[in-house]
């Protein structure tokens, strides 16, 4: 035992004397600090003999200006003094200490340390009168370079004796970030702006509900009378109290959406801009697309659903109310998850898509896995809601509605629930599975242990494709509504209008492949998903060629939303023709990831379905509140927001044609030191970021006026008749606002079309279940 | 086996013209339409005599739908069988669809986080080479003029994808996957690469450049 205790004592001993000595050997004391008043080894004044230099690694001058976050390699050293002549010697000729106001200082080699965080030689160094340093440049901020050399005639020691004749010299560079004399902005720190605007977002809200409330009962501002009307709110199962719940969080997240949006911009109006760090622009366009796609779009469409649907199928309430509340209700906690670590610069920066394995890697924010789990909750949220809409419209349509009577709207939700439901299993899956694997580490997508990133992409795609038809599908059927009332006639097709709906729900599913036709997935795949995606054009043809066959001697009736569908069927149309340029797989290698696929896919989202979300808004909104919106100021929205949104998106096209790539937080010109690399930007791209960023924000306020717009007219426009526009479908039947439950008292439809009595074939006993003798009155 | 070159020049301008073709016709017809059949000076006539709660009169046209099943259909199998050629362009080996004298070499291509890394397997050095860009210090990789070369591409942490701007090409690098993109070098000079599949936080500054020399 003692014996033990002996060795251990001394092993003990042993290492504590080498720790005693260690930090001895490394601190012999070699280089320079502590430079205020000169150099600390050699005092005396700074000599004029001695030149100091600054340059960049490859020995070009020192630049003016930096990119935010990059290492520079710079050139420090001297000419001039005694130095020169221990130049002979090679030995103990220099030393120096450099001293950056920011950014960090780092050695590049042996012959230079850090040393009480400035930058000094080492032993080796002091054999040189120049030295290679690395910098890496801050977010922001001008940095001020603190440079002091010491010119050394060969035989000083470094002992401290032998100084004599040596000489000193001090001089001072700056480096300004890129894009200076923007000096001001370098204090708009992103994610304040950000934080701020939803603070503000949130208050102008509450002020809003507040001031409505006192609007419509004066005498009764107060608490004992907000409380009931406040819980009111919050347990309502009632369709129409949700809808409106589903589309103010909606709207709400819409311009949540919009404002990281903006900053975007901000940071790519100029190239090499730092308004954004790096790590901040990579989780804004996460969140940016997860918040639009299903924290925007989708609560506002499942607002107008839950509105129109039981309204236009003439039911007094939806199927199921409760679980349509908890539908909601999981929203606004998901959006929490979804939306926490923005505040603290830790949230998701996977990109919406969540490509493994960069999602399960170990270096994302740890927001990310909240970001998941929170659409694990949308998941579950949509497929609640979705059992809802489906067995109302199967179930509690009105006397006298059969399928095939049903409004172009019910149709689309129709629809598009059936899509989500085949697809969003999938999404579920990869994400428990994603989930899994970045809290419990199992090995989905772990490549070292077996795991396959590819089957990321496809569980993602396979739902991925089908969602942004779930999003416009809708769209398409506010679209037909409102183009056929304004055109004061029925819509051209309603059958075949039906049988498009169904074909591009059904096609969604066996194109999902053109979204990987550079993911190294197996070409046979591919070549299919290119010939299946091809397709698609047909039946959105249908669509598009019948609704201006429905205009056709028609007497357009020009309202704001007629405006609104109009403009969707240029953009959607622009949208889908350049869609048809990616199933190629010749040019998708090119187009691919780059600004092409975002104008793409910004012209069918934004033009298709936030136009058709605009249409439907200015549509219904009579119906919703029983007041009319301005006119005047709806047509001035649509004319700002119809030409800012193209000045934004169509020059996207030729920024992706030139190789703009997407998810870049900047960009190369071809310029500077990239004039004779090819393939970089050519310089008049940088022009064109600065016009899409302008127009960004003219697009981003008009939005504004529509605002404005909803909250005055629920105050003080003019009260809507039950039905303003002359539309057919039972929502103009109740009063505007409709009653609870909706109708008092359930109508029968009547149609008008006489049906000639024929034996029904099999194929149509088969696509026309319902009976129409019995509708043929 | 020109993947981004001349095959996609022929098809942009193919699609190009055709889209400008098709638009012609949509927007002439929407513009037409809407400024045509307005109502005037505020009158609201109900053509259709639309009434709540009446399913209106159907209105539908079978030749005319026909027409524009068929029209459109027709354009896209012609569009679908002219991209179908090239599409071989972006996979195949150049001896396995029979063209004859095309030799070509393979350069390894690996992505990390965040910078490309070059393999010149046993190529001479005239042929492969690997250094740095002395203007913008970034990673070189030096290849031969009028050559054939197949660029087998695999990651070693994330999903990234080269693009090569000018050939137009590019392709996932998935770790634990052996891709590949042909690229047929047929210019002299400088030119881009960069990384097109997001990898993460220095994304943006994964470039490199590709030299060609005579």
């Amino acid at each position: 035992m003692m014996q033990v205790n002996k060795k251990i004592i001394a092993i003990v001993s042993v290492l504590m004397v080498a720790m005693l000595l260690a930090p001895s050997l490394q601190a012999r004391p070699i280089g320079i600090s502590n430079v205020e008043t000169g150099c600390s080894c050699h005092s005396g004044s700074p000599s004029s003999d001695v030149s100091v230099f600054m340059a960049l690694g490859n020995g070009s001058a020192l630049p003016d200006t930096y990119n935010a976050g990059e290492t520079y390699s710079f050139l420090v050293g001297f000419t001039g003094g005694p130095g020169d002549v221990a130049a002979e010697t090679q030995e103990n000729m220099g030393g120096f200490n450099l001293v950056a106001s920011k950014g960090t200082l780092a050695s590049a080699d042996n012959s230079t340390q850090i040393m009480a965080g400035q930058l000094t030689h080492t032993d080796y160094g002091n054999d040189q009168t120049s030295w290679t340093v690395e910098w890496t440049s801050p977010a922001s901020g001008a940095s001020s370079f603190t440079l002091t050399v010491n010119s050394v005639n060969g035989n000083a020691d470094g002992g401290g004796g032998g100084t004599s004749g040596d000489a000193w010299a001090q001089s001072t560079f700056t480096m300004s970030p890129m894009g200076g004399g923007a000096e001001p902005l370098e204090d708009a720190n992103g994610l304040t702006v950000l934080f701020s605007a939803i603070i503000l977002v949130m208050l102008l809200l509450f002020v809003a509900i507040a001031y409505v409330f006192y609007r419509t009962n004066p005498e009764g501002f107060s608490w004992s009378a907000f409380a009931p009307w406040l819980a009111e709110w919050l347990t309502s199962t009632d369709h129409k109290k949700i809808g409106t719940l589903y589309f103010v969080a909606g709207l709400f997240y819409f311009v949540v959406g919009g404002v990281l949006a903006l900053l975007m911009r901000t940071q790519l109006a100029v190239p090499g801009n730092d308004f954004l760090t790096k790590d901040e622009y990579n989780q804004f366009f996460t969140l940016h697309g997860t918040i639009m796609i299903f924290l925007a779009a989708m609560p506002m469409i499942n607002g107008f659903a839950n509105w129109i649907v039981p309204l236009q199928i003439g039911a007094k309430d939806l199927a199921f109310p409760r679980i349509n509340a908890m539908a909601f209700w999981l929203n606004p906690v998901a959006s929490v998850l979804i939306m926490s670590g923005i505040f603290s610069s830790n949230a998701a920066d996977v990109g919406w898509t969540g490509y493994q394995p960069l999602t399960s890697w170990v270096g994302t924010h740890p927001g990310a896995t909240m970001w998941l789990a929170g659409q694990i909750m949308l998941v579950a949220s949509s497929t609640l809601a979705g059992i809802n809409f489906i067995t109302t419209i199967a179930g509690m349509r009105a006397p006298g509605m059969g399928w095939m009577q049903m409004p172009l709207f019910t149709w689309s939700i129709l629809v598009s629930i059936m899509c989500l439901f085949i697809s969003i299993p999938a999404f579920g899956i990869g994400l428990i599975e994603a989930l899994l694997d970045r809290t419990v580490a199992t090995a989905f997508f772990n490549v070292s242990a077996g795991g396959d990133p590819v089957l990321w992409s496809h569980l993602f795609w396979y739902f991925g494709h089908p969602e942004v038809y779930v999003v416009i599908l809708p769209a398409f059927g506010i679209v037909s509504e409102v183009l056929a009332t304004s055109a004061r006639r029925a819509i051209f097709g309603y059958r075949s209008m039906v049988y498009a709906l169904a074909g591009i729900g059904f096609v969604s599913f066996i194109v999902y492949g053109h979204h990987m036709l550079t993911s190294g997935m197996s070409p046979a795949l591919r070549f299919v998903m290119m010939l299946t995606t091809m397709a698609v054009a047909v039946p959105t043809g249908i669509k598009i060629f019948n609704w201006l066959k429905t205009m056709h001697r028609g007497s357009l009736v020009y309202r704001t939303h007629t405006l609104w569908a109009l403009g969707f069927l240029i953009t959607f149309t622009l949208g889908g023709i350049s869609g048809m340029f990616f199933p190629a797989i010749s040019m998708n290698t090119h187009l691919h990831e780059t600004y092409f696929v975002v104008a793409h896919f910004h012209y069918v989202l934004v033009g298709g379905v936030v136009f058709g979300l605009f249409a439907a808004i200015y549509y219904w909104y009579p119906k919703m509140t029983g007041r009319m919106l301005d006119e005047r100021l709806g047509v001035i929205h649509f004319l700002i927001a119809f030409i800012s949104y193209n000045g934004i998106f169509w020059p996207m096209h030729k920024l992706g044609l030139w190789g703009m790539t997407r998810r870049h937080h900047t960009y190369f010109l071809q310029a500077n030191e990239y004039s004779d690399v090819i393939g970089t930007l050519p310089p008049e791209a940088a022009g064109w970021n600065m016009f899409i960023t302008i127009n960004a924000f003219i697009f981003g306020l008009s939005s504004v006026l529509m605002i404005i717009n909803m909250i005055v007219s629920l105050i003080k426009g003019q009260k809507a008749p039950a039905d303003p526009w002359g539309g057919w479908s039972f929502e103009w039947l109740t009063t505007s606002p409709p009653p609870t439950p909706s109708f008092d008292e359930i109508p029968t439809l009547i149609d008008v079309n006489v049906y000639e009595e024929k034996e029904p074939n099999w194929l149509m006993r088969m696509m026309v279940p319902d009976d129409q003798g019995e509708v043929n009155n | 086996m020109a993947v981004g070159g001349a095959s996609y020049n022929e098809l942009f301008e193919i699609f190009w013209n055709w889209s400008i073709f098709v638009g012609i016709i949509v927007f002439g017809w929407q513009i037409h339409h809407s400024f045509f059949y307005r109502s005037k000076d505020g009158e609201v006539p109900n053509i259709d005599n639309l009434k709540v709660g009446e399913f209106p009169l159907h209105y539908h046209n079978g030749k005319l739908e026909a027409a524009w099943i068929i029209a459109p259909s027709i354009l896209i199998i012609y569009l679908t069988i002219i991209i179908i050629g090239p599409t071989s362009d972006v996979w195949e080996d150049p001896a396995a669809i029979g063209v004859e004298g095309v030799d070509y070499f393979e350069v390894g291509v690996i992505g990390h986080q965040w910078y490309w890394e070059f393999d010149c397997r046993e190529l001479s050095t005239d042929l492969c080479d690997v250094g740095v860009d002395t203007a913008t210090g970034l990673t070189t990789l030096i290849l031969k003029n009028d050559t054939m070369y197949r660029m087998a591409l695999t990651s070693s942490d994330v999903t990234h994808s080269p693009y090569f701007v000018q050939w137009g090409a590019k392709e996932d690098a998935v770790p634990g996957l052996q891709t590949a993109v042909w690229l047929p070098i047929d210019l002299t000079g400088k030119f881009f690469i960069d990384c097109a599949e997001f990898c993460g936080d220095d994304h943006a500054y994964m470039t490199a450049i590709l030299e060609v020399h005579e």
